[in-house]
């Protein structure tokens, strides 16, 4: 609906502008310069390498959660032995967004065992995926052991960790693998949240991540690999978004100014967030 | 029979047709890119912030002006910097950052490139965390010129580290 709405604003904007040239001089170099940006011809293409948007770093939303109070709870996290049950593409892709999301929530609350053990994790998902090259020969995995102690260097690997999977990704033409890794290590970052129990810090910035999910959504219904199975989980985030926009106090913030992460959730609304993607987190670990 | 040779001709035309297209397609949309290396060198200036996300965009210089739109979401509070790399690109785009999508009237840039920036590294950081939406302005065609690639690196600052440049260079001999 969106581009099509688009496109007939183009159309008005194009006949508008071929009417006009005939009665108004050229316009110079220069002064198209200034044109506003409305009457330059959108590229309206989107498709699975290339979409309109940017997905934020898994690491950084756990590090704003963590900044805003979460504590650590150690019965939260997806346990490593799970690990041996993933064995389709599908839990693999998605366990390596969740245990990521893990690795960096331990790695935040400085739970150095945890860690480690989540990296290791996180490089078997990686290799089981055909990612070796995103830990190499091993020296990524050694330094993180070395420098456990020291949060800054750790989270410095945790990033080149990303970077890595971003280039390998896009080397081999799957750029759009990355919305399947975050969207996963976004519901665990999510369901982290929303169960720490401590709902008067946490709230706003869990209803902050909200602002991104219809474009996680997009990223999702726009992958064409038919090997990965992922409409239990486009179907959830779906579910998630409608029933947050039908939330009174959701509501209300079309009448007001206010920030989204100022909106106060009631009790009901926050218990039925937290069900949600707790219900949604769990399809995904149980994979 | 006769109906068998009709479908043979209709798959044979029908084949060419295809690998034409196939061609044709596959040398206007063939743009060098070496990805890597310019991701390499925006990240090069991203210290002392940490590795977000990138996109690289593959300019087609089209017989019009035309743009681009990304959406960028930056959280509220955060600091953020943003480096595009251009220096690969035959012929400049302009870089413009509305805090606004482009369908809304009468939005202003927060973030213009000049004329100085052209085929460099462009900087920039928000003064204000805020969903932001940049633009790349395509200019038309000239000649032969076919395309190239523009590559945008996001970082974030994790305000409560504080030994980060220590670290920086820790880290890159322990992992490169």
């Amino acid at each position: 609906m969106k581009t099509l709405k688009r496109y007939f604003s183009l159309l008005l904007i194009g006949g508008f502008l071929l009417s006009s040239c005939a009665e108004e001089p050229k316009r110079s170099d220069d002064d198209a310069a200034e044109t506003d940006s409305t009457e330059v011809a959108v590229d309206e293409s989107m498709d699975e390498e290339e979409l309109s948007f940017m997905l934020p770093s898994p690491i950084q939303i756990a590090a704003i959660f963590n900044r805003a109070g979460l504590k650590f709870q150690s019965d939260l996290t997806n346990p490593v032995s799970n690990l041996d049950n993933y064995n389709t593409k599908t839990a693999k892709y998605l366990n390596f967004g969740v245990y990521s999301a893990d690795l960096a929530y331990a790695v935040l609350n400085d739970q150095q065992q945890l860690s480690i053990d989540y990296m290791n994790t996180v490089k078997s998902l990686a290799d089981g995926i055909g990612m070796p090259s995103v830990f190499g020969t091993g020296e990524l995995v050694e330094s993180f052991e070395k420098n456990i102690g020291n949060q800054d260097t750790i989270l410095r690997i945790l990033t080149v960790i990303k970077r890595r999977t971003d280039e390998y990704l896009e080397q081999n033409a799957e750029a759009s693998k990355e919305a399947v890794f975050f969207s996963a290590a976004w519901v665990e970052g999510m369901y982290l949240g929303a169960n720490s129990g401590d709902s008067e810090h946490i709230t706003g910035r869990l209803l902050e991540q909200m602002t991104i999910l219809d474009n996680v959504i997009v990223a999702l219904q726009v992958q064409k690999d038919p090997s990965l199975d992922l409409n239990f989980l486009i179907d959830g985030l779906q579910d998630l978004h409608n029933s947050f926009e039908s939330y009174e106090s959701v509501k209300q913030l079309e009448q007001t100014n206010i920030d989204i992460s100022d909106v106060e959730l009631s009790d009901e609304e926050l218990k039925d967030f937290t069900t949600r993607i707790t219900e949604l987190r769990q399809k995904i670990i149980s994979l | 029979m006769k109906k068998i040779g009709i479908y043979f001709l209709l798959a044979a035309f029908a084949f060419t047709a295809i690998s034409g297209t196939a061609e044709s397609t596959s040398s206007e949309s063939e743009v060098k890119c070496n990805s890597k290396a310019l991701k390499k060198e925006g990240i090069s200036l991203l210290n002392p912030y940490y590795y977000s996300s990138s996109k690289v965009n593959i300019i087609n210089y089209g017989s019009e002006k035309s743009r681009k739109e990304i959406e960028v979401p930056l959280f509220r509070g955060e600091k953020y910097r943003m480096i595009f790399n251009k220096t690969e690109l035959p012929k400049d785009v302009e870089i413009r950052i509305y805090d606004k999508s482009d369908e809304h009237e009468g939005r202003t840039p927060v973030f213009t490139s000049t004329k100085d920036e052209e085929g460099k590294l462009v900087i920039y950081e928000p003064k204000k965390a805020k969903r932001l939406y940049v633009n790349y302005i395509i200019p038309p065609a000239e000649g032969e010129e076919q395309g190239g690639c523009l590559v945008f690196i996001l970082g974030y600052q994790l305000t409560f580290v504080t030994d980060a440049e220590e670290s920086e260079s820790q880290t890159e001999e322990a992992s490169e």
